[in-house]
């Protein structure tokens, strides 16, 4: 048997000894040279060490891999967990807009304001027609208060059968209308007159957006259940 | 894998040295420490992504200190409070490298340098020279096509043949000698590093 000359040759057969893959008969002249050779213990030494820190760099290498896999997976869970809560956040708030919309009352701007166009700033001569016009007004709103609808609606069509109306104190005897209509169940007389004030650029008596959709929302929500 | 693995199981499993029982304990030590690990950090001015940074040079510091033999787990000690410990280090070690540092790091780089009055220096210099001797960062240290060419021959057991195809080689003798002077690169890449 001889001992390899080569430096690759003799790298490879120590490498098949220090990872036990001689046969009997080789191992034992192998054994034989490191005795002899304090060179060769040292090669094989040194070829046991690389082998060492690859398996290491190997292992290592495989458990970061793992890691970053397990990492990933916990990033893609924490990510999920805060989708899922800001879903959910989003849709109780969406509800609880569309339970606002549903269930709380239009509130319009105030009509007192303009109590010196309508009622004589001397009350012994204001005429009659126009005291009963103010007196149907405010007394429909008072009606609204106490959800008697029925006789709301009476009250502002009274207000409405006045030709000489201003232009704001008509608009906001309508937009009680539509509410006393909604209220009492004449969902097509509501949407009629909601249509009118749709897209108003001229209108006086501004209603804000939020009580817009309000009444819109009511009249839809009341023909999708009716 | 279990659900739950004790100290002990976890160091056994990191001495097996076989890829199964490292991916286990590697799974177990995730499982168990990196919410620890993460409040650390995120207690300390980093972020989610600092900790999981932290967790992976942890990881091969904790494996390389216990194939070493310079972790033994003793009676009555709590691994995770080692790991705590060189986490911290870690960190630490990590903000100072920064060219800039948040508020929230330099009170903890202050705190750090309280609680272990003239340590952080000689503490660095230990992690700093400890990192070199890191296998995998040794391993590293060769160019790419090298390390395919170890990882291929010795960890996935390729014959030279299917090497040559796979990485594009000539032929196997072209491998076989390409073999022989990347592991003499790598021998020399071991004489740098001290006590190998």
């Amino acid at each position: 048997m001889k001992r390899p000359t080569d430096r690759e040759e003799e790298q490879a057969w120590i490498e098949r000894y220090a990872l036990g893959k001689m046969p009997p008969e080789e191992m034992r002249f192998f054994e034989n040279e490191l005795v002899n050779d304090p060179d060769l213990t040292h090669k094989m030494n040194e070829i046991k060490t690389l082998h060492r820190v690859m398996q290491e760099a190997f292992l290592q290498e495989q458990a970061l891999e793992t890691l970053r896999k397990l990492q990933s997976r916990s990033r893609i869970k924490r990510r999920s967990v805060t989708m899922v809560r800001y879903i959910g956040f989003a849709a109780a708030a969406c509800v609880a807009f569309m339970a606002y919309l549903s269930f709380s009352m239009p509130r319009f701007p105030d009509s007192e304001n303009d109590f010196t166009v309508v009622r004589s700033t001397n009350k012994t001569t204001m005429p009659p027609a126009q005291r009963q016009v103010f007196d149907q007004f405010f007394e429909g709103q008072a009606h609204i208060v106490e959800g008697q609808y029925v006789m709301a609606v009476k009250n502002f069509e009274t207000v409405l059968e006045s030709n000489d109306l201003r232009p704001y104190f008509k608009e906001a005897a309508q937009w009680h209308l539509i509410v006393a209509y909604l209220k009492s169940g004449d969902l097509s007389r509501a949407e009629i007159l909601y249509k009118r004030f749709d897209n108003c650029l001229e209108c006086e008596y501004h209603v804000s957006t939020l009580n817009r959709w309000k009444i819109w929302w009511q009249i839809n929500v009341q023909k999708l259940t009716s | 894998m279990k659900h739950s693995y004790t100290d002990r199981e976890i160091i056994e499993a990191l001495l097996a040295r076989r890829e199964r029982e490292v991916n286990e304990a590697t799974e177990a030590l995730y499982n168990q420490h990196h919410k620890m690990i993460t409040q650390l950090i995120c207690t300390s001015g980093g972020n989610r992504y600092d900790a999981d940074d932290v967790f992976q040079d942890l990881l091969v510091a904790f494996l390389h200190n216990v194939w070493s033999g310079q972790f033994r787990l003793k009676e009555n000690a709590k691994l995770s409070t080692y790991l705590y410990e060189i986490a911290k280090n870690l960190w630490y070690k990590k903000i100072r490298s920064r060219s800039a540092s948040t508020s929230r790091e330099l009170a903890y780089m202050k705190d750090y340098e309280a609680q272990t009055p003239d340590a952080p220096d000689a503490m660095q210099q230990l992690i700093a020279a400890d990192e070199d001797a890191w296998s995998l960062k040794i391993f590293r240290r060769l160019g790419i096509e090298a390390q395919q060419l170890l990882k291929a021959f010795y960890f996935e057991k390729l014959s030279l043949k299917d090497i040559a195809v796979k990485l594009g080689y000539p032929s196997d003798n072209a491998v076989k000698m390409q073999k022989h002077r990347t592991l003499r690169d790598l021998s020399n890449e071991i004489r740098k590093c001290k006590g190998l």
